[in-house]
């Protein structure tokens, strides 16, 4: 009996609980500076929108490109969540 | 109340989504982030030189064919006012061009337009076909054995001619296992000691007795784990030696062990009794999978983008000129040496985000779509698919516009970095290299 309240406890702990916890840790922290600026960056853009409306094709493609750069970095943490997650 | 319609379009919805989560869901989808091989060569030169056609490689053949195909209706009757497919890619290309000019100037707009555009076309093509239901969905039959099978499969069975997958769920979960550890032997030691301390016994006879019990204990403790878990005895543990030096305890690592072998049995014995069924336990190997989902080929698209980049800058500048961005005198200019050599490394780390961007975006989109349909058939997965549909025309215009951008930047002389050395100032090697800089 002793054994098995021992054991049981640590189960979450092993190798495959801690692959997990690892994965999800990567994405959830990785995630939170794109999203940030993400919004920063749309924020500033409506702003600017909202300014000179007729300057929005102009605006709305550069917010693309400056967005797309923003969420490589989630796309990296991804990968790597994805990575721990299937490969390792 | 007001508007019975809208009521019935939501409670036809509802209909749907429900029959879709209890009648149509499909198979717990199996994720693998390799692409897969649908031939490999018969002959064998280790695993990184063998050859091999992954379903990958035949999807950009599809696209390549599905890109031939469209611009030769387009351009097989042309009009001088163009309509229909001819005014659709027109419109394309001339998108194209302008954003291009726009970025890097009348001439090298012009240069980069061919590669740039290219690639966004391909990429582009790429992703949207991987939308359409012929992706996916039927493939190679590949049987697996009962390692693979513990963690994911199929199972086929023939119908008319047609395999048929079925929902599917074994192994993963161990189930819990519960020791019951026989005490009989341990308190009948106690009683004897209690008695020995009773009645004043030699401390030897104590002793002995004590390590009596132990031994009891900790055979009681291994009957109780064969017990639970028949494998126990056989496991290879030489692992655990290496680590420990001698021989392990009763771990935690040795259970975690022993439950994948009784997983990996059963699963053995569930595939005989499906086998005997007539029943298959195989894996898809899907033949057209999304071209950039494997990540050799973003990866080879990132190759020609910056082969490219780096052509254009030799070939503007010279090839010293602009060989004296990366590598300078450290002795005379260490901090120019020192900007070079993060030159170096930005260069390698363009090619990787180029590389990381395209295949995280289509992989996770894949995946997303998967579960989705996985979880919430029809309806909920719509959404996720017009995402799809619109992230895969970006990533192609991302690849399309940091090809020129950087392009841009590496025609661009960078006297900005010569405000030193008074003999460089104005001297200008490209004409125009004002308008060189990327536009954003």
């Amino acid at each position: 009996m002793e054994l098995a309240s021992l054991v049981v406890p640590l189960l979450a702990f092993t190798d495959a609980g801690l692959k997990y916890i690892g994965a999800g840790l990567a994405i959830g922290i990785g995630g939170i500076a794109p999203a940030l600026a993400i919004g920063m960056m749309s924020a500033k853009a409506m702003e600017a929108i909202g300014r000179n409306p007729e300057a929005q094709p102009q605006v709305q493609s550069s917010l693309i490109l400056a967005i797309v750069f923003a969420e490589a970095i989630a796309i990296y943490a991804l990968v790597v969540a994805i990575m721990i997650g299937f490969i390792f | 109340m007001k508007n019975p319609k809208a009521i019935l379009i939501a409670l036809g919805a509802l209909a749907l989504i429900g029959f879709g989560f209890f009648f149509v869901r499909g198979p717990k989808p199996i994720i693998e982030i390799k692409g897969e091989p649908l031939w490999t060569s018969s002959s064998d030169y280790g695993e990184f030189l063998t050859p091999m056609i992954l379903n990958t490689q035949v999807a950009g053949v599809l696209a390549t064919l599905v890109i031939i195909f469209v611009c030769w209706r387009a351009t097989r009757n042309m009009k001088l006012i163009p309509s229909g497919l001819q005014n659709a890619i027109e419109g394309v290309t001339e998108f194209l061009y302008n954003t291009s000019i726009q970025m890097a100037g009348e001439k090298n707009g012009r240069r980069f337009f061919a590669v740039a555009a290219t690639l966004f076309v391909f990429i582009w093509i790429n992703n949207w076909l991987a939308l359409t239901p012929i992706y996916n969905s039927f493939g190679k039959v590949v049987p697996v054995d009962s390692h693979h099978f513990h963690e994911e499969a199929h199972i086929l069975t023939e119908q008319g001619g047609i395999s048929w997958i079925f929902p599917f769920k074994l192994g993963g979960d161990a189930p819990l296992v519960e020791f019951e550890v026989d005490m009989h032997e341990v308190d009948e030691i106690d009683a004897q000691i209690r008695q020995a301390n009773l009645d004043k016994a030699p401390r030897e006879e104590v002793l002995a007795l004590k390590e009596e019990r132990e031994e009891a204990l900790h055979h009681a403790q291994e009957l109780a784990i064969d017990a639970a878990m028949p494998g126990a005895a056989n496991l290879d543990l030489s692992e655990e030696y290496a680590v420990c030096g001698e021989e392990p305890e009763v771990s935690v690592t040795v259970i975690e062990e022993c439950k994948r072998e009784i997983n990996i049995e059963h699963s053995e014995e569930a595939r005989l009794q499906l086998e005997a069924d007539g029943k298959q336990v195989a894996v898809i190997y899907p033949y057209f999978r999304s071209f950039n989902t494997d990540l050799n080929s973003p990866l080879s698209l990132a190759f020609i983008s910056v082969v490219f980049i780096e052509f254009w800058g030799i070939t503007a500048l010279g090839f010293f000129k602009y060989g004296s961005k990366f590598i300078r005198n450290p002795i005379t200019d260490p901090i120019g040496a020192f900007v070079g050599f993060l030159e170096i490394i930005a260069e390698f780390a363009r090619l990787i985000s180029f590389t990381f961007r395209l295949f995280g975006n289509m992989l996770a989109g894949e995946i997303l779509l998967l579960v989705m349909t996985f979880l919430m058939p029809f309806l909920v997965a719509l959404p996720f698919y017009g995402l799809e549909v619109f992230v895969g025309a970006i990533q192609g215009f991302v690849f399309f516009s940091l090809t020129v951008a950087f392009g841009a930047l590496a025609v661009a002389s960078h006297d900005h970095e010569d405000h030193g050395d008074e003999h460089d100032l104005g001297e200008h090697d490209v004409p125009g290299d004002q308008q060189t800089a990327p536009a954003h």
